[in-house]
């Protein structure tokens, strides 16, 4: 008989088998024909092992994400510390990292919004301008996303006043993408 | 290890944030990643990059099962696969910055994990044995019937056989044929075209059909 991955003496090809049983059952002639029905027969062990394999369970070792997770944790950067108000005499810092997940949190807390992209920029040394903030989101789909960005605005704005104690100034919302609900 | 809290300490003086003890109930982290675990991967992706480790966390708990899964099938090595995925996953995370399509997130760590998986075979398994003729008569022969009254099922004769193919025929297998992805998306990953793929797994049939005859 033909090796598999041969053309078959009818003509047709095995791959072509293969694709056939992939996508359903196999064509006509394949049915009726011989040469087919003995090439599909190895075909079909083949799948049956396949998919034997393929269903066996598969469990990673217990302490995978955080073996992961160490290494990550070594490796990071200390983010730039924003300077917040507070008391004379003691100077009270926010690590830029810190502040963006507790705006995220807020622009999160929009519904239908999820927060991507979180950059403060630091209010130039010894002004008394604001941290200006660049962010931004994904919108549920059906969402306007002009009231959305409106929300979040007004969202990060109060979180940045209450939970850190930062007055933001410039707060540009970019709307990256859609999401499905 | 202790998860870390999504508000990192970055106060100073001395300002004592509260770390969390064990058996203090739900942590700062423990709410983080429940919130993540419901976002898509392009905005765990680029939280991630900006340095959100719970964001990280999240795109790991999500993909640890197929990577490690794949690896292990490539490499046929519960050990070997661990630190494979360990390694795709730390390289992710050094890399992140350079992916440009955030939602194709998956499809690249299987690439960055596929490729180590690869490069493990290659140095634990020498390309060309010192004992080659040995290697290829032993690789030439089907098992016989008492090598497979030994092995618990169709499904150890099938992972014998993969183990005979080359590492690229192998790996084309793992994704295609176990993991169910497309010509397409197989070849992304392994840096080739779909006709490769093909072909690899053209070669690769006839072989494992021929290890498999013997339970017809």
């Amino acid at each position: 008989m033909n090796p598999p991955g041969d053309r078959l003496p009818c003509g047709h090809h095995v791959d072509e088998l293969w694709d056939h049983l992939a996508g359903g059952a196999p064509d006509e002639h394949a049915r009726a024909c011989e040469h087919c029905q003995a090439a599909l027969s190895q075909i079909r062990l083949l799948r049956t092992a396949t998919s034997e394999l393929a269903a066996e369970p598969v469990r990673p070792p217990a302490d995978l994400s955080g073996r992961v997770m160490a290494v990550v944790g070594v490796r990071i950067l200390p983010a730039p510390l924003i300077a917040l108000p507070g008391p004379a005499g003691i100077r009270l810092c926010v690590s830029e990292r810190a502040a963006a997940a507790v705006l995220r949190a807020a622009g999160d807390a929009v519904d239908g919004v999820r927060a991507r992209s979180c950059r403060l920029t630091p209010a130039a040394r010894g002004t008394s301008a604001c941290a200006g903030l660049k962010l931004t989101i994904s919108v549920r789909y059906g969402i306007p996303a002009l009231s959305a960005a409106g929300a979040v605005r007004r969202a990060v704005r109060m979180a940045a006043r209450a939970q850190l104690g930062l007055t933001l100034g410039p707060i540009d919302i970019e709307v990256v993408d859609i999401h499905a609900a | 290890m202790a998860r870390r809290p999504i508000v990192d300490a970055g106060l100073e003086p001395a300002v004592a944030v509260p770390r969390p003890r064990p058996g203090d109930g739900p942590r700062a982290g423990d709410v983080a990643y429940a919130t993540c675990a419901t976002l898509d991967d392009a905005t765990l992706v680029v939280r991630a990059r900006e340095g959100d480790i719970a964001a990280f966390e999240a795109l790991v708990r999500r993909y640890r099962v197929p990577v490690y899964r794949i690896a292990l099938r490539i490499l046929a090595d519960p050990c070997g696969a661990a630190d494979t995925a360990q390694e795709a996953f730390t390289t992710a995370w050094r890399l992140l910055h350079e992916i440009r399509a955030e939602q194709a997130f998956a499809a690249w760590l299987y690439r960055i994990a596929v490729t180590r998986a690869l490069s493990a075979l290659r140095t634990t398994r020498p390309q060309v044995p010192l004992d080659a003729t040995a290697t290829a008569a032993a690789r030439d022969r089907s098992p016989g019937p008492e090598e497979h009254a030994l092995a618990d099922g169709l499904a150890t004769a099938l992972r014998c056989a993969l183990s005979h193919l080359t590492p690229e025929q192998r790996a084309c297998w793992v994704l295609r044929e176990m993991e169910g992805m497309t010509y397409e998306e197989v070849a992304t990953i392994l840096h080739t075209t779909p006709d490769a793929v093909r072909g690899r797994l053209h070669r690769a049939r006839p072989q494992l059909a021929a290890e498999l005859r013997p339970w017809r």
